[in-house]
C-alpha cells in the first residue's frame, strides 16, 4: 500500500470540498497564536463530517477560515479550500494565479468578491447560541426575509457585492437605521421566509414571523437560524456546535431536523461538537482535533471502536458512560497546551499529557495510515507500532 | 439506610417569585403574576451519600438548590438539617449552619473575586466565621489548595492565570474550608471540557470519601449524574417527577419524563449512529403558566384526560423508587380514560 500524504490525495467527482493544509494565525500583542495548523480534510456528498475537540482545539476557527470569515488579528496563512463548482472552474481555469484542477477550484486562489459570493448559495452557518446570533429588535421573520432576499440578488448579479446591498446611497442608510432590515423585506421573500419556517418545524409560521427573537424559545430560535441557514440553499452547512446551548430533549429535535433537511436536499454538513455522543449519532467520519491540528481521523467505527491516538483513547475514557458506568474515570492529566508559537515547541503537542510518550514523539509525527481501515489515520507514532515502555518520557522530559 | 435519620429534609419546599409586583402595578391594579419556580419538592439525603438532582434548564432545581442553603428565602416548606428547621434559624443559628452546609457554584469564571488572590478566595470562609489568624490561615489555604491538586506556589496568583478546571478546584477548597458535612454543588462540571471534568469528578469522589461529605449534586448532563450519585431525583417544571436509587432510575425509570430524557441522550458509541429519538414533542412550557394537572401532559406521549385534570402523586413502583404518574398504578382511573390527541393510545 502506499503512503497517501495530505498533498497527494486526489480530488474525486464526489468530493464536494477539499480542505488541505489549511492553518490560521492570530497576530496578538502578546505574540503569535497558532490557532489551527495544517488541516486537511474532505467533505462529500450528502455526508456529515464529525470536527470533535476540546475548547481551544482550533475546530470553530477551522470552520471560519474555510469559509473566509476570520477577523483581524487572524490571518489565513497557507493551505488551500478545493470547492468543486464546474461553472466556477470553467471561469477560472485560464486565469493566471488562480489554481483549477477538472471541477474544483482552490478558493484561496480566487478573488475575495468571489468567495464571498459562496456564502449562501453554497456555504453557510449556524452557531451555538442562536440567541445572540439574532437582532432582538427586529422580528425573526424579517431577518430570514432580509437573508431570502440577499440570496436573490445574489443570484441575479453573482459576482458583484454592490447588488446585494443596493442602493446603499444616504437615503437607504437613513431609513435601514430607522426601521433595519426594511429594504430587504419584500413581499416575496417574507412568503419564502415563512415557508422556510415551516420547513423547519415551526408550528403557525405565520404567526411567529411576526415574533422578536425574545419570544421564542432556545429550540425554537436554533430552527429558525437553520431556516436563515436554508435560504441560500448551500450545497454544505457548517454547524458549529448547534446543539450545545440546549436541553437534551430539544437537542434530539434539533439533531433529527438536521438529518432530515441533510436527507431531503442532499446537502452536506461539517458538525463541530464537543459532545462525542452527538458526533456518533450525526457524523459518517470524524476529525479530532488537538492543539490546532487533526490528530486522528477515521470513519466513526475507526474512531469509536479501534481509536490509535492516545488523546482520542483518553477523551473517551473521560466520559461517564450512561449505560454501564465505570467505577472511576480515566482523565487525561494535565491541561490543554498553551497556543502562542513561542510556547508550543517542536514535538508533539500532548506528548507532555500523554501517558505513552516516547522520545520520538520529540520530533513531530506525521499523519499516518491504521492498518485495517482505508480511512483511518493518525498523527502519532503509535500509530503503526506499539508503545515500548523502555522509551517512555516523562512530561518534563519534554519540556527540556 | 432508610433505618437511619436522614441528614436533610425537604418536604414541600415551595420558591415563588413574583413578576409585577412593585407599587405603581399595585396602583394600576395588576395582579402579581407567580413563576413558580419550586413547587412542592420533597426529598432526603443521607449522610455520606449523593444525591443527584437532575433537569432540564428552568426546572427549578438551581432554585431547588439555593433554598435549601437559604441562599434564598423558601415561600413554603420545611427543611431540616440534623433535625434542626432551617427556615426558622436565626442569624446566629445560620451562621452555625453555613458553617456545617456549602456550596459549589457552576461557573468557574464568575464565582471568583478576580481581584483576590487564590488563598485569599479559598480562606475567605475562615476570616468571616473568625476561626483562625493571617498566620494560620495561610498555612490552611497551602494544605486546602494542595488537597485539591493545586500547588503552593499558585496561592499568590489571581484567577484569571488559572483554567477553568483549575478555578474549579479552587471553588471545591474555598467550600472545603470550614470543613462543612455537606455540599450543595450546582452543575460544578458542566463549564469544564470532558478531559477536565472528569479530573474534578474524580477529586469530588476522593473528597467525600476522606471527609465523609453529603452531597446535593445538581446536573443537567445525565452521564455525570449516573456516575456520581447513589441516589437520584428527577425534576420537571418546579417538581420532582421521580426518585430513586441510581441504578434502578437509569435501568428502569418509571416515568415518561425521566425515559424520555435517558432515550434523549446521545450515547458515546459507534451503535449510536443515525439513532432516531422521538421522545418528546414541543417546549418546555412556560413556569409563568404551567398546564394544569401533570405538567408533563402537553408534551407525554401517554397523555390521557385524567392527566390534564389532576396531579399525580407519587407512587412506591420499586422500594424506595417513586413515580408521580397515574400508569405506576394499575387500578387507577387513569386507564379508562380518553388519549390526549397528540398521545398515541396504547
Amino acid at each position: 500500500m502506499s503512503q497517501r500524504t495530505e498533498s497527494e490525495r486526489s480530488l474525486d467527482s464526489e468530493t464536494l470540498l477539499s480542505v488541505r493544509n489549511l492553518s490560521t494565525r492570530f497576530f496578538t500583542e502578546e505574540g503569535q497564536v497558532n490557532a489551527s495548523e495544517s488541516v486537511s480534510f474532505d467533505v462529500r456528498d450528502n455526508e456529515v463530517l464529525g470536527i470533535v475537540g476540546e475548547s481551544g482545539s482550533g475546530k470553530s476557527v477551522t470552520a471560519l477560515s474555510l469559509i473566509d470569515l476570520i477577523e483581524s488579528p487572524g490571518r489565513v496563512t497557507g493551505g488551500e479550500v478545493w470547492y468543486r463548482e464546474p461553472d466556477l472552474a470553467e471561469e477560472f481555469r485560464a486565469r493566471d494565479g488562480v489554481s483549477v484542477e477538472g471541477d474544483h477550484v482552490d478558493l484561496r486562489t480566487v478573488p475575495e468578491s468571489v468567495r464571498r459570493a459562496l456564502r449562501g448559495p453554497s456555504f453557510s452557518m449556524i452557531f451555538q447560541d442562536p440567541m445572540s446570533s439574532f437582532n432582538p429588535s427586529i422580528t425573526v421573520g424579517e431577518q430570514i426575509a432580509e437573508a431570502v432576499e440577499v440570496q436573490r440578488r445574489a443570484r441575479a448579479n453573482p459576482r458583484s457585492t454592490r447588488s446585494r446591498t443596493q442602493g446603499y446611497g444616504f437615503a437607504r442608510y437613513l431609513v435601514d437605521t430607522l426601521v433595519p432590515g426594511r429594504g430587504y423585506v419584500t413581499e416575496s421573500s417574507k412568503e419564502r421566509a415563512i415557508e422556510l419556517l415551516e420547513q423547519v418545524g415551526i408550528p403557525d409560521p405565520a404567526e411567529r414571523a411576526d415574533e422578536y427573537p425574545s419570544q421564542f424559545s432556545g429550540g425554537m430560535l436554533q430552527r429558525a437560524m437553520i431556516a436563515q441557514a436554508l435560504a441560500g440553499e448551500p450545497d454544505l452547512l457548517v454547524a458549529d456546535e448547534p446543539t450545545t446551548a440546549l436541553d437534551v430533549t430539544i437537542q434530539a429535535q434539533i439533531l433529527n431536523l438536521l438529518r432530515d433537511i441533510q436527507a431531503e436536499r442532499g446537502m452536506s454538513i461539517i458538525l463541530i461538537t464537543h459532545d462525542l455522543g452527538v458526533i456518533a449519532r450525526m457524523s459518517d467520519r470524524i476529525n479530532v482535533m488537538y492543539a490546532g491540528e487533526v490528530v486522528e481521523r477515521g470513519r466513526l467505527e475507526d474512531i469509536f471502536e479501534n481509536p490509535v491516538h492516545p488523546y482520542t483513547q483518553g477523551l473517551l475514557g473521560s466520559i461517564p458512560d450512561l449505560q454501564n458506568p465505570q467505577p472511576r474515570l480515566q482523565p487525561i492529566e494535565g491541561n490543554v497546551p498553551s497556543l502562542f508559537d513561542s510556547e508550543m515547541g517542536d514535538g508533539c503537542y500532548f506528548a507532555d499529557r500523554c501517558p505513552k510518550a516516547m522520545k520520538s514523539c520529540l520530533e513531530k509525527p506525521p499523519q499516518r495510515p491504521v492498518e485495517g481501515s482505508e480511512e483511518h489515520t493518525a498523527k502519532c507514532v503509535l500509530a503503526d507500532r506499539s508503545y515500548d515502555p523502555s522509551e517512555a518520557i516523562s512530561g518534563e522530559e519534554v519540556h527540556e | 439506610m432508610s433505618g437511619e435519620d436522614p441528614l436533610l429534609e425537604v418536604d414541600g419546599l415551595r420558591k415563588y417569585y413574583f413578576e409585577q409586583d412593585t407599587v405603581l402595578d399595585r396602583l394600576l391594579g395588576r395582579d402579581p403574576v407567580s413563576v413558580k419556580a419550586v413547587d412542592g419538592v420533597d426529598f432526603e439525603i443521607f449522610e455520606g451519600e449523593t444525591l443527584g438532582l437532575v433537569g432540564e434548564s428552568g426546572c427549578g432545581k438551581s432554585t431547588t438548590g439555593e433554598t435549601v442553603l437559604r441562599l434564598r428565602e423558601a415561600t413554603d416548606g420545611r427543611i431540616a438539617f440534623d433535625g434542626e428547621d432551617v427556615l426558622e434559624m436565626d442569624d446566629d443559628e445560620l451562621i452555625e449552619f453555613r458553617q456545617r452546609a456549602q456550596v459549589v457554584f457552576q461557573d468557574p469564571f464568575s464565582s471568583l473575586d478576580p481581584r483576590m488572590t487564590a488563598g485569599d478566595i479559598v480562606t475567605e470562609p475562615l476570616e468571616i466565621h473568625g476561626i483562625a489568624d493571617r498566620g494560620e490561615r495561610r498555612e490552611r489555604a497551602v494544605e486546602l489548595l494542595e488537597r485539591v491538586g493545586l500547588s503552593a506556589d499558585q496561592i499568590d496568583r489571581y484567577p484569571h492565570e488559572f483554567s477553568g478546571g483549575q478555578r474549579q478546584r479552587i471553588g471545591i477548597a474555598r467550600a472545603l474550608a470550614l470543613e462543612p458535612e455537606f455540599v450543595v454543588l450546582d452543575e460544578p462540571v458542566s463549564a469544564l471540557d470532558v478531559s477536565v471534568q472528569a479530573q474534578v469528578l474524580n477529586l469530588l469522589e476522593d473528597l467525600q470519601e476522606e471527609f465523609g461529605l453529603t452531597y446535593l449534586f445538581i446536573a443537567h448532563d445525565l452521564s455525570v449524574v449516573r456516575h456520581i450519585s447513589d441516589r437520584v431525583a428527577v425534576m420537571y417544571l418546579g417538581e420532582i417527577v421521580e426518585t430513586g436509587d441510581v441504578d434502578d432510575i437509569f435501568e428502569n425509570p418509571e416515568h415518561p419524563y425521566t425515559q424520555a430524557l435517558l432515550e434523549s441522550v446521545p450515547r458515546a458509541s459507534a451503535g449510536e449512529h443515525g439513532r432516531r429519538v422521538d421522545a418528546l414533542p414541543g417546549d418546555v412550557p412556560s413556569p409563568r403558566n404551567p398546564p394544569s394537572g401533570c405538567h408533563l401532559h402537553t408534551r407525554c406521549p401517554y397523555a390521557r384526560e385524567a392527566c390534564r385534570e389532576s396531579d399525580p402523586e407519587p407512587v412506591e413502583v420499586r422500594p424506595d423508587q417513586y413515580a408521580a404518574c397515574f400508569r405506576a398504578d394499575d387500578g387507577h382511573a387513569y386507564w379508562d380514560s380518553d388519549p390526549l390527541d397528540h398521545a398515541e393510545s396504547d
